[in-house]
């Protein structure tokens, strides 16, 4: 553990998630009013830290923004070790700014990172960000419960328009390579099938369920597709990286869409709700979780602890290794899938 | 009217580097096309003989990339635009439009269409449907140079303008 640090940088990497500036928010004023410590923001994730781009984080420069969407210090998506020498290439700013602890608010691939540094011998404070909920070693992220109500909200909406027009509607929801919006959205939202990548999946049996409704005078079906599920047999959905490593997902809601309407012969259409999942004022969830977290990773570093991430256990907020965050991505939990899987008919 | 892909991708770069967060948006309508091009349609058209609209927006936002090498985020809002529960407006013209449908009906009337003329309520022959599509005026609220809305004149006008 490092001495009492008196300065610390807080930076948000990677993908915008609401909650960001409550965490930020938290973390300036837990270290600065609170405590006495000097905060400097640093802008537009690891490209600032790399560049040495800073802005002074006080009382005053975070009132207001606790419901505000994005991130008021920006984000890129630049990361020390794929675009520069680790250590060395942030060591500049570290210096200049007398940075002594440094909190780092970002998903699995931005920890990573933060933990290497950590080994390098900078003290690193996490703070696990997805609006996918997919972060090990927590039991939930901020932004995800955010997430969820503005798909439940899409699913809602949509359900009445398929309802009107006898349709299927194949609703995609983000969460990268797992479905905890799928499933939860899914559930909120009454949703007649979710395709969640966890659980391998047989139109056949989608089909069977929307017959069946059918049959029983519901001419109208809304099928919940994680855009991490495999594309049906013999569809190819091409996958690009980004900086961290890791496949952009999305489309493959209008192939399952197309087998769907085939399988059926019902009018079948797709709505990909895409980036409105991550933007916007975070719940109020959400902000109470983003603040506790904030006020926690700021003691964290205060205390001069390194390599950890404030996280949630059974709503607790506790201090785990980093390593958890990158040993491996969550998925979804049988039991919440068997509760979905109760109302598919 | 269709527009100018180089101009747009010239008033949006600008936009991005006036703008202290460093963010532009636009909005598109499905049925824009550009100049030189042809609307985007896809499928078969249906018993009207209407096609699907759709995708001028992702052609837009991959010519734009193409152009200025933003990065570009782009949102198709869909059947979320015409779903769901309907607002206090929405709800009030609705309920009133019935009931002057029912009062027509009623009274024997037959080829006649509830409207709203001038923020005013009414019923015109339904054959004024056929006489063409009501689009915006472009000289009245639109500035066709800059490709952005203008409301310049609204002394004398509804309140929704038109």
């Amino acid at each position: 553990m490092a001495d009492t640090p008196r300065v610390i940088g807080v930076l948000t990497a990677g993908g915008d998630c609401p909650g960001l500036n409550a965490v930020i928010r938290a973390v300036t004023t837990r270290a600065s009013s609170v405590n006495d410590a000097e905060v400097v923001g640093i802008l537009n994730g690891w490209e600032g830290l790399m560049e040495g781009d800073t802005m002074p984080l006080d009382r005053d420069a975070v009132r207001g923004i606790l419901t505000r969407g994005g991130t008021i210090l920006g984000t890129s998506r630049m990361d020390p070790y794929v675009h520069g020498e680790g250590y060395k290439s942030v060591e500049n700013t570290i210096r200049r700014n007398g940075i002594e602890a440094l909190i780092v608010i970002g998903g699995d691939g931005t920890l990573r990172s933060a933990l290497a540094l950590a080994k390098e011998g900078l003290p690193v404070v996490g703070v696990p960000k997805t609006i996918d909920n997919d972060i090990n070693g927590t039991d939930i992220t901020f932004g995800f419960d955010t997430a969820v109500q503005i798909a439940t909200d899409a699913i809602d909406r949509l359900a009445s328009t398929a309802e009107a027009h006898n349709r299927v509607i194949v609703v995609e929801v983000m969460g990268r390579t797992k479905g905890w919006i799928a499933a939860y959205a899914g559930i909120a939202g009454g949703a007649d099938s979710i395709l969640i990548p966890e659980r391998p999946y047989d139109l056949d049996e989608v089909a069977g369920i929307i017959r069946a409704r059918h049959r029983h005078g519901k001419s109208y079906s809304i099928v919940v597709v994680a855009e991490g599920v495999e594309p049906p047999a013999g569809v190819e959905v091409e996958l690009k990286k980004d900086a961290f490593g890791f496949a952009r997902l999305g489309g493959v809601g209008y192939a399952i869409a197309d087998h769907i309407e085939t399988l059926t012969g019902f009018e079948t259409r797709v709505s990909v709700l895409g980036h409105i999942q991550r933007g916007g004022s975070p719940t109020a969830f959400d902000r109470v979780l983003a603040t506790r977290l904030g006020v926690a990773a700021a003691d964290y570093a205060l205390e001069g602890r390194t390599g950890v991430m404030a996280a949630v256990r059974s709503m607790e907020i506790l201090p785990i290794p980093m390593e958890e965050a990158c040993a491996e991505i969550r998925g979804v939990t049988p039991d919440i899938y068997d509760t979905a899987a109760t109302f598919f008919s | 009217m269709p527009y100018d892909i180089d101009r747009l991708a010239a008033f949006l770069t600008q936009d991005r580097e006036r703008n202290p967060s460093h963010y532009a948006m636009m909005t598109i309508s499905e049925g824009a096309s550009i100049e030189g091009g042809e609307m985007v349609l896809t499928g078969e058209a249906d018993a009207y003989g209407h096609r699907k609209l759709g995708g001028i927006g992702l052609l837009t936002g991959e010519l734009l990339k193409e152009r200025t090498g933003a990065g570009i985020i782009y949102q198709q809002v869909g059947y979320l635009m015409r779903s769901g529960s309907p607002d206090s407006l929405d709800l009030m013209v609705a309920t009133n439009y019935a009931v002057m449908a029912a009062d027509l009906a009623l009274d024997g009337s037959t080829g006649r269409m509830v409207a709203l003329r001038g923020g005013t309520y009414t019923h015109v022959p339904i054959s004024v449907t056929k006489e063409g599509v009501k689009r915006v005026d472009i000289d009245e609220l639109y500035d066709a140079d800059a490709y952005q809305p203008k409301v310049r004149h609204v002394t004398g006008k509804p309140m929704f303008l038109y």
